[in-house]
């Protein structure tokens, strides 16, 4: 059964699975992971668009990855997202891959994706990872799965506090989005039977360096260890880091702030020394399971990376949309109209 | 600036209001820099179908024509073009957006059509890549032609349509600037090539953008290139006779299980389902999961499906405790894995004969070669050189290789009546069969024999095979399935794998543990080898390892031992030069050490250990390298970069048997053989030798392959092919000539025709072969491969094979750099120097190298299977899991023939001057990447793959 519901209202009213893009839905349905009625988003206008204004960036949820990774004024206002956005997946899924549902997707955990077995999050008894094979599993413990959360862009945007804003208008902060991870079913905490409509993303301070990047074997296109978002706002007279922002995925069922690593820097002159010593604070809280436990000692490196990367972001590059997640340096945020 | 923002100027701040309308429903179009048009294609969905519904008409153009199609909701784009529109071009391989083989433009960009609803196409352009090529090859499939950027072609279609996107707007935005690696790299990340085409598709890609190949179409140096590029090479998964039926296989769930009721009756009744077999009693035992029980035909896949869910749910098992890893097999009281079975039941994991050994519990072996040479001899000097400190070893342990063809494993089955008889003759079955395999010989004698039929009433089909390399050797359950399927219900029965099941059942390398132990003499001389070598073969016996360990470095003072230890996983198969990779993992990293510990030169010490003549002179090309100069520069900084080298033979064997046919006449040559081409380039050497032997152009000779009713054919395998088929194709030819001369004598009376190239010399002139046959009419000849002058290893064949004297050779140097924050190994480059004698197609030969390098890279760095402790199921289900070398990851592949020309005369005792090099090209790089972790890091890696994690554990 699918729906082709012609505005979002009409979305809303419907019962059954939203399809957006559908890379990550449709590949659960192939699995028989997901049955439900199909409500089909192809038709409801007004969903894809991108917008620029003296405060927020606005990003409808249909609107793609690719296009977050590639429009100018996002990569100049907001180089972390721009490199998140263009350091997820292929280029093909970036192409197809909307912001909504880059948010909204399910885990990857091969426990939760392989069709005969039955785990915590299917509605099993127990999570299959924790006893069994979790080498790509969560070394900080939120809940009872330890699927990490999926999703680059919930971290980019937790990151740059975003606002998301659902059919009905309510306006939900990322941590609230996402939920605490504490139960297991769910991957986010959108309240049931709405949709997401667009995410704000407020104007950081002028002068922001920052980086994304992954840890991972191959050179792109693979899932992350550990992902990590910098932004840093460095004093050009004094030389010392008047802000900074720091967030990492993929070591927890939802993404991470890291307040601690962030205060850390902030007042320092970001030397290697002072990145590092910051960096190291990342993995402090970390509960591993047996096979994560290299996650703890992978973590400083990763971060230090990022770091390291946004301290030396040449403000005039462009980001690459080429998956590697290279630094994202930008320039002034140009107030539209402006000039 | 657009009106639509004051519009909305209240909800941009911050607070968004709750406007129904929402934001960004204005006129934002023509907004500065912005890129949206408000996605309202409701209006254009004339034919879509209201809420709720199932099936929905979607209107849209394919290749530039209107389409009108009716879709079902959860239908990929990939299935509407395959199977409703007949566009078998793009290909299925993972299904899950990883491998991109599936590729095609919506409007100009790409997309995975696997995760592409259908429905989304309403009122979109869609192109495949039957339309790339609609008005003429597009410069970029060109240059694929030009390049080699292709062997087994199963990937290629993908590549071409991304490369396609890439190249028109990088010349619209760069005119014929040259993209750099890492441009192309990104463009492609969303693209897997399992053979290892990558270099040559850099190259291809590069040169379309330079403009190269705008004006005309090259002529290729393989064969069937141009196939492949425009998607009208049909492999297995694209056939599909009328009435075709589906089936799905019912698996076990559980590692060790019996089978106590499978009832079939649910899926009997079901309507659409024509067919049910078993494969397991009840009572049965159950030694892996994924463990094939039991089949359905039905008229849709869906069908089946539901059928298979319905027998699988209803089954019931006694769970019994399974063994998975060396430890729980080995331990006291475990569970035996073949308590019950007859020996010559075990299935085996090894290419050839699997060699003899007594077996207890879960352990079988030492095997046999273990008593070549002076094993108690060895002992005695390793002990002696333990007490001297001479002595270096190591116990290296490597996972378990999946060998993930992009092709899956597959087969279409029709078991009909025959046609009309000849009187007196009573009519009998026959089969067809298109089946992906290495060996359409092979699959028809065994299919004949399985099914008591008549040799001549079977008929295996296999024109394109999208890869095997050893998973596809021996007929497997795929085609069991789908014969026994078509044979109960009479319809042709397909039955793919799907990427789960290929990357559980379809075979693998074992997993191995490897003690080695080197001795040396107090002048360096080596003195004794020990290898003991265990493998996880899962239910399957018959590795070895310790034979090829003897390949290099001669002495009869070795132990080689050789044990199986069966466990309850998925069994291995033969994986190109089985035992190699992880033999020489173990063996040149301890060659390595004593090198180290001697403080030597490792070329040096293998200088005077190796006794290799063309090897030997590939020193000299390394040693010349400037990445072997810098080999241990890797300092104390972050990244350290440093260069391993390593070694590797193989044997030389030669299937005499083989033979290719030549039917001549004035409308051409064609020839023909029971063989097939995986990619490997069988049809271009027949092609090549052909055209070589009479004067003309290799694409002027006709070919079939792939079909069993032709002449004794080949399996492609063993690097067996080059050494074997392409002197029966020299032979095939010159007797050609030879008849077409005597014909001419005969028949014309040109008592003075000499063969010349390109035809007969008769009274001064050159008379091209075609318009002598005009004349003489057809003439047909069967080639033979004839004995080798240099004789073999020993005077009968073993499984229809003669071993040859000569070993082929490898050395490897790779350049890798570790990043020592987040223990990533990157390879920088990798030289590879091989002694294979003459090089009959130096193009596809150094593309079937560097392919053997990039599965060796991917090998070490990557590759994992890895089954749940719990259930002992697969989790490495999907591409993403399960992850291969891509485009970004192999550096620059350097390839060196010692002696392309057979001048030396080194190979002269093999017909044609030169041996295989499918897998000795494959052998030595783990090891090499080993080595230069080593140099680059000071921390030696024994275990495979090189994770991030074990790089900083190690480090650590
Ligand atoms: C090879 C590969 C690699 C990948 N790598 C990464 C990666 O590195 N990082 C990463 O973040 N992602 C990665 N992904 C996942 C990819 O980003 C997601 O599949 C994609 O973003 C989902 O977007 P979609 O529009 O296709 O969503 P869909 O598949 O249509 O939907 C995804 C989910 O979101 C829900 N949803 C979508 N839109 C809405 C809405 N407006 N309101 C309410 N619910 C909604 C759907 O119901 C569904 O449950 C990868 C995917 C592939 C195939
Ligand atoms: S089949 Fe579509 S990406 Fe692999
Ligand atoms: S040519 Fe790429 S998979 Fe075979």
């Amino acid at each position: 059964m699918i729906h082709f519901p012609k505005t979002l209202d009409e979305a809303a009213g419907l019962s059954g699975s939203v399809r957006a893009g559908g890379t990550d839905l449709q590949e659960r349905r192939h699995l028989g992971l997901d049955t439900a009625s199909l409500v089909e988003l192809r038709d409801v206008p007004g969903m894809d668009g991108i917008e620029l204004d003296e405060t927020h960036l606005h990003v409808g949820a249909g609107f793609t990855v690719h296009g977050l990774s590639a429009d100018q004024r996002v990569i100049d206002g907001f180089p972390g997202l721009a490199a998140a956005a263009g350091g997820l997946a292929t280029p093909q899924i970036r192409h197809r891959a909307t912001v909504g549902g880059c948010i909204l997707q399910e885990v990857r955990c091969w426990y939760y994706r392989h069709p005969d077995l039955v785990c915590l999050k299917k509605g099993g008894a127990t999570c299959l990872a924790r006893q069994g094979d979790h080498h790509f599993h969560s070394c900080f413990q939120l809940g009872p799965c330890v699927a990490p959360h999926p999703s680059t862009l919930a971290l980019a945007l937790l990151a740059y506090d975003a606002q998301c804003e659902l059919d009905d208008g309510t306006l939900l902060d990322m941590p609230t989005l996402l939920g605490d991870g504490t139960d297991p079913r769910r991957t986010h905490a959108l309240p049931s039977g709405r949709l997401l409509k667009a995410v704000h993303v407020p104007l950081g301070e002028v002068g922001e360096r920052a980086a994304y990047g992954r840890a991972i074997s191959r050179a792109r296109a693979e899932w992350p260890l550990v992902e990590v978002i910098a932004r840093l706002w460095v004093d050009e007279r004094k030389g010392t880091v008047t802000a900074a922002r720091v967030a990492m995925g993929g070591v927890a069922n939802r993404p991470l702030d890291l307040p601690a690593v962030a205060e850390a820097l902030v007042g320092q002159e970001p030397t290697d020394e002072v990145l590092a010593a910051a960096a190291a604070k990342a993995a402090d809280g970390a509960e591993p399971l047996p096979g994560t436990a290299y996650k703890v000692g992978l973590i400083p490196g990763a971060v230090r990376d990022i770091l390291t990367r946004a301290r030396d972001a040449n403000l005039d590059q462009q980001p690459a949309d080429d998956g590697s997640g290279a630094a994202t340096p930008h320039g002034l945020p140009r107030p539209p109209g402006g000039g | 600036m657009a009106d639509g923002r004051d519009e909305r100027g209240s909800e941009a701040g911050g607070t968004a209001g709750t406007s129904r309308r929402g934001f960004l429903q204005g006129s934002l179009v023509g907004a500065a820099g912005a890129t949206l048009v408000a996605g309202t294609r409701s209006g254009t969905a004339k034919a879509a179908v209201g809420g709720g519904s199932d099936k929905v008409a979607v209107v849209c153009t394919v290749n530039g024509r209107d389409q009108a199609v009716t879709v079902g909701a959860d239908e990929a784009t990939l299935d509407t073009v395959r199977e409703r529109l007949g566009l078998t071009g793009s290909k299925p391989v993972c299904r899950a957006g990883t491998c991109g083989a599936c590729t095609v433009l919506v409007d100009d960009v790409p997309h995975c059509s696997c995760l592409l609803p259908a429905v989304a196409l309403e009122g979109r352009s869609v192109t495949t890549i039957e339309g790339i090529s609609a008005k003429g090859l597009h410069p970029v499939q060109r240059a694929f032609m030009a390049e080699d950027a292709l062997q087994c072609g199963f990937c290629t279609p993908g590549f071409i349509v991304e490369a396609v996107a890439f190249h028109d707007a990088w010349r619209a935005a760069h005119g014929t600037t040259e993209p750099t690696d890492d441009q192309v790299a990104a463009a492609l990340a969303g693209h897997l090539c399992r053979c290892g085409a990558y270099p040559q598709i850099y190259r291809a890609v590069q040169a379309a953008c330079r403009g190269e190949h705008d004006a005309r179409d090259p002529i290729a140096p393989r064969h069937d290139a141009r196939e492949k590029v425009t998607g009208a090479a049909r492999y297995t998964v694209d056939i599909r006779p009328d009435d075709l039926h589906h089936a799905a296989v019912i698996r076990s769930p559980h590692a060790h299980a019996v089978l106590e009721a499978l009832d079939l009756a649910p899926a009997e009744g079901m309507e659409g389902v024509v067919a049910v077999t078993r494969f397991l009693d009840d009572g049965g035992r159950v030694r892996f999961a994924g463990q094939e029980l039991a089949a359905v035909a039905a008229r849709t896949p869906a069908i089946a499906e539901a059928a298979r869910k319905a027998v699988l749910d209803a089954a019931r098992f006694r769970v019994e405790a399974h063994v998975l890893d060396f430890d729980s097999a080995l331990a006291a009281g475990a569970p035996v894995v073949f308590a019950d079975a007859r020996k010559k039941d075990l299935p085996s994991a090894a290419e050839g004969p699997v060699l003899g050994a007594k077996m207890e519990g879960n352990l079988r072996g030492p095997t046999s070669s273990s008593m070549l040479g002076k094993p108690g001899r060895a002992d005695k000097k390793l002990e002696a050189a333990h007490a001297a400190g001479r002595v270096a070893q190591g116990t290296y342990e490597t996972q378990v290789q999946v060998h993930t063809a992009l092709e899956p494993h597959g087969a279409v089955a029709h078991w009909h009546d025959a046609g009309p008889v000849e009187r007196g003759e009573l009519p009998r079955p026959q089969l067809d069969l298109w089946i992906s395999t290495q060996s359409v010989e092979d699959a028809a004698h065994d299919a004949a024999e399985r099914w008591k039929l008549k040799a001549d009433d079977v008929h295996v089909h296999a024109e394109y095979i999208g890869g095997g390399f050893g998973s596809k050797a021996v007929m497997s359950m795929e085609a069991v399935v789908a014969i026994e399927l078509s044979k109960l219900s009479g319809k042709p029965v397909r039955c793919v794998l799907s990427r789960a099941e290929e990357l559980t059942v379809g075979g693998n390398r074992p997993a191995q543990r490897q003690d080695v132990e080197v001795a040396w003499t107090a002048d360096g001389a080596l003195d004794a080898v020990r290898s003991v070598g265990h493998a996880n073969s899962g239910a399957a016996v018959g590795m070895i390892t310790g034979m090829i360990a003897r390949l290099l470095y001669p002495s009869d003072d070795k132990r080689m031992e050789d044990y199986d230890v069966l466990t309850h996983g998925p069994p291995g198969k033969a994986f190109r030069g089985p035992g190699g990779p992880p033999a020489i993992f173990a063996l040149e990293q301890v060659v390595d050490d004593v090198a180290r510990t001697r403080g030597e030169d490792p070329i040096a010490l293998r200088r005077r250990w190796d006794e290799h003549p063309g090897r030997l002179r590939l020193y000299d090309w390394i040693e010349g390298l400037p990445a072997w100069a810098q080999r241990e520069s890797g300092g104390e900084g972050r990244y350290r970069e440093g260069t391993g080298l390593a070694c590797g033979s193989w044997f030389t064997f030669i299937a005499r048997k083989v033979r290719l046919q030549l039917d001549a006449s004035a409308d051409g040559i064609l020839a023909s053989t029971a063989a097939q081409d995986m990619g490997n380039g069988s049809r271009s050497l027949v092609a090549r030798s052909v055209a070589g032997v009479l004067g003309i152009h290799p694409q002027d000779v006709q070919l079939r392959f792939g079909h069993s009713d032709d002449v004794h054919g080949i399996m492609s395998a063993g690097s067996r092919t080059a050494a074997s088929l392409g002197p029966a194709a020299v032979d095939a030819a010159e007797t050609l000539a030879q008849e077409i001369r005597d014909a001419a004598a005969d028949q014309l009376g040109w008592a003075d025709a000499e063969i010349a190239a390109g035809g007969l010399r008769h009274e001064g002139a050159v008379v091209p072969w075609k318009d002598v046959l005009s004349r003489t009419g057809a003439i047909s000849v069967i080639g033979k491969r004839r004995k080798d002058p240099g004789g073999y290893f020993i005077p009968f064949a073993v499984g229809g094979l003669n071993i040859g004297k000569v070993l082929s050779g490898a050395v490897q140097a790779t350049r890798v750099e570790v990043d020592t924050w987040t223990g990533k190994v990157r390879v920088i480059g990798s030289w590879i120097g091989l002694s294979v004698g003459r090089i009959q197609d130096p193009v596809l030969a150094r593309s079937q190298v560097q392919g053997g390098v990039v599965q060796g890279i991917s090998y070490a760095l990557y590759e994992e299977r890895r089954l749940d402790p719990t259930t002992g199921q697969n989790l490495t289900r999907g591409m993403d899991d399960y992850r291969i070398a891509g485009i970004g990851d192999i550096g620059p592949i350097e390839v060196r023939f010692d002696d392309p020309d057979g001048a030396t005369g080194d190979f002269a005792g093999v017909l044609g001057g030169g041996v295989g090099i499918g897998e000795v090209c494959t052998v030595p790089t783990a090891a090499s990447i080993g080595n230069a972790v080593r140099a680059a890091t000071g921390w030696r890696p024994t275990h495979l793959p090189i994770r991030p994690d074990r790089v900083l554990e190690g480090l650590s």
